[in-house]
């Protein structure tokens, strides 16, 4: 009997060996080692039964009162098979030739460099390079990857020369940290929980930063703000890096595995150990998990707040346009969905919290089954509904048409007045709030029709000669030719007699049809040597500024004086006005020119075309400039031989 | 031709049945396997039982669920799949006209 022991750390904990028990398991685990790894799928059968032999020599060592000695390693070799046994057990499976196994110091010159079969996600290259330099191969499949893609692909021969040319051979890992994806932590491929065990992260906070460029794209477009911090090509970026990872890593299966990713010793302790966090949170109280977390708290937060506002705006505005809102949900169906959805999947979680606030200040302990279940079911409801019913009125409303509609205006003599229709915009709705003319100076609604407030006016210049007026007809529907039907029931009121039009600052609409968003947009057509005077009154003209300054009086002058001088200077206005806007459709030009740009890099053409044009928008711009100046200076002039006149 | 070599290859295939047997009841541990095994007069070797079990699961008939353990290394617990019964459906047809014809051949 040897009397001498042996404490060692298998795999596991602490356990002690008598020295010859020792050496007699050391044979046959390697024995097994090599015996399995022979096999298809050997490794992974060799980690499973280490498992097992660990659990074996543990409940041993207690029977045998703390030391393992050679009948508990003979009990064992009995129970698990001796590799003679087992080659007879099994029938003769496809062996591989394999040379021994020699464990492998961490750095050797005399190595060879192989490929790696038991580390691989193609041929094992990279697998095999890592082992030659004894460094995570990530950093090379990374590199392999980047190359890759600079040299489009020219590198793939590279890789397949090296495939071809070393050999292939089950390596030992001889790593103490590497990357893996967490196999047990996942959203999408694992990836960010992967990187939260290596950095000992907490997984979550990983995935915000990883979604925050996301995040901040969605305000920054929506408030227009004027920082651009994260922008598209950040998005791209985290994207970018969590497909490479995502090719690059391997999940992690075993606890093992786990391990080795945040660069632990392997023992029975932390194996187990290991299992019992895989359900919970990890362990991390480093000073980068608090930085990051309070950054990933900021941006949820930030996020919140930003939809929950949203979401309240939304249906405040439905409540107060409720004429409106209740015009464009015209089916009770609809009308229903929405009022689930504002109810219980807006209104429902303030309420809520106010409840969850209310328990906690009057000390109120523990969740309350019946509240959590009735508020999430209600919740949850609201959420169908809300999605049916954006679904249903997306379809109802995604398709936009134009009509169009052509009214000669006989004007018998050089000017054309424009006034708004007698009567109109007033006793619209009895007034008992402020809020309420304010919604029907937009939208209004009686028992016989609806109008809205969605006009614009606009001055050409006609080509034919003549007066005449275009009322372009707008509205939304579910295909092209719902559209047009609904944008043929909004009619732009208009009368004409002599030499003034009336026309209505509404499109009207039968009371029982429903509302689509119908809009109009009425160009008056004039003459090149004749005139049009619009009323202040008919707001939203564009061409406003010298509509109301006609109107100018110039006290103290004769007749004649005063008409030629307010004639030159409408003149002028006018003109700096159409110079204004075509500066504006010039701006607008470049503006969707510059636009084309940005989708069409690559195309060279394209843009070298558009820069053609968008010069030319600048020259005309300049022009523009010009011109504005020579009138500014005509005016001026015109001001002081009004001066001297005086 | 030597005996062992043919009892090896009659016990073979019975085994795997009876092995998919046992884990059909359930989810179960490789060692209560063995054991059970034992105890029924068909002792089987752990260096044969994880072989199989790996390649049936590599095969998509079984799942794994590691449970922790106190105070020992985790345990890897296997059960069925919808795979792997629709799998011992087919076995389990098998071997009753097997069983029937061997004992009607050896009456």
């Amino acid at each position: 009997m040897n009397t001498n022991t042996i404490d060692i750390k298998y795999c596991a904990q602490d356990l002690q060996f008598s020295e010859d028990a020792h050496k007699l398991f050391q044979t046959y685990e390697g024995e097994l080692k090599n015996y399995f790894l022979q096999q298809p799928d050997g490794y992974e059968i060799f980690e499973d039964l280490k498992l097992r032999l660990c659990e074996m020599l543990q409940s041993k060592m207690k029977s045998s009162g703390g030391t393992i000695n050679i009948d508990d390693i003979k009990d064992i070799k009995n129970s698990v098979g001796d590799v003679k046994q087992l080659e007879q057990g099994i029938d003769e499976e496809e062996t591989v030739e394999q040379e021994p196994q020699v464990a492998q110091p961490r750095f050797n010159f005399d190595k060879k460099l192989y490929r790696n079969e038991s580390d691989k996600m193609i041929g094992g290259v990279c697998g095999g390079l890592g082992n030659y330099f004894s460094i995570d191969p990530l950093a090379f499949r990374i590199l392999f990857v980047l190359l890759a893609l600079l040299s489009s692909g020219v590198w793939l021969i590279g890789y397949a020369i090296l495939w071809v040319v070393l050999q292939p051979k089950e390596l030992p890992t001889n790593l103490s940290k590497r990357l893996y994806r967490n196999g047990t932590d996942q959203v999408i491929a694992g990836v960010c929980g992967g990187l939260s065990v290596f950095f000992n992260v907490e997984s979550w906070i990983v995935r915000v930063i990883f979604l925050s460029p996301l995040i901040t794209n969605i305000f920054t477009s929506t408030f227009n703000l004027g920082f651009n911090i994260f922008n598209g090509s950040a998005l791209g970026l985290s994207i970018i890096i969590y497909i490479t990872l995502w090719i690059t890593t391997k999940p992690s299966e075993t606890p093992t595995e786990d391990l080795l990713s945040r660069g632990e010793d392997i023992t029975i302790n932390s194996i187990s150990e290991q299992t019992e966090k895989v359900n919970s949170n990890p362990d991390t109280n480093s000073g980068l998990n608090n930085v990051l977390r309070v950054v990933a708290f900021v941006l949820i937060a930030f996020a919140l707040l930003f939809s929950v506002c949203m979401a309240l705006g939304l249906s405040l505005l439905s409540i107060f346009m409720w004429p409106m809102t209740s015009a464009i949900l015209q089916t009770t169906l609809l009308k229903w969905l929405g009022a689930l959805s504002v109810l219980f999947f807006i209104v429902l979680p303030l309420v809520a919290f106010i409840v969850w606030a209310i328990r906690r200040i009057t000390g109120v302990k523990g969740p309350n089954k019946t509240l959590r279940t009735s508020f999430g079911g209600l919740w949850g409801l609201g959420f169908a509904s809300a999605i049916v019913f954006s679904f249903l009125l997306f379809a109802e409303l995604k398709t936009g048409a134009t009509v169009n509609e052509i009214i000669n205006l006989p004007v018998p003599g050089d000017t054309l007045y424009v006034n708004k229709l007698v009567g109109e915009g007033e006793n619209q709705g009895v007034q008992f709030s402020g809020v309420k003319p304010f919604i029907n100076s937009l939208y209004f609604r009686d028992d016989e029709e609806q109008q809205s407030n969605m006009v614009t006016f606009k001055k050409r210049e006609s080509e034919d000669g003549t007066f005449y007026v275009k009322i372009e007809k707008t509205a939304q529907g579910s295909d092209k030719s719902s559209a047009m039907a609904n944008a043929k029931l909004g009619e732009v009121k208009q009368d004409f007699s002599g030499n003034e039009l009336k026309i209505s600052k509404y499109v009207s609409l039968p009371a029982d049809v429903p509302y689509r968003f119908q809009h109009a947009q009425v160009t008056f057509y004039v003459p090149k040597d004749k005139e049009l005077v619009v009323d202040p009154s008919i707001k939203k003209f564009k061409n406003k500024k010298s509509a109301i300054r006609i109107k100018t009086d110039f006290d103290g002058l004769d007749q004649e004086t005063k008409e030629e001088i307010s004639k030159e200077v409408e003149g002028a206005m006018e003109e700096v006005g159409e110079a204004m806007e075509e500066i504006g459709e010039a701006m607008e030009e470049i503006g969707i020119s510059i636009e084309k740009a940005g989708e069409d890099i690559g195309d060279v053409d394209v843009k070298i075309e558009q820069a053609e044009q968008e010069s030319k928008a600048k020259m005309q711009i300049e022009k523009q400039k010009l011109r504005i100046r020579k009138e500014q200076l005509r005016l001026e002039k015109l001001q002081k031989e009004l001066d001297k006149q005086q | 031709m030597n005996v062992e070599n043919i009892q090896s290859q009659m016990k073979k295939g019975v085994l795997e049945f009876c092995i998919l047997t046992i884990i059909d009841r359930g989810e179960v541990y490789p060692a209560d396997i063995v054991e059970e095994l034992k105890s029924k007069g068909l002792p089987v070797l752990e260096g044969t039982l994880y072989p199989l079990l790996t390649r049936l699961k590599k095969a998509g008939y079984l799942d794994y669920r590691w449970v922790e353990s106190t105070g020992g290394p985790p345990r890897k617990y296997f059960s069925m799949n919808a795979e792997g019964k629709k799998f011992y459906k087919v076995l389990e047809t098998t071997w009753g006209e097997l069983a029937a014809a061997v004992k009607r051949i050896t009456k």
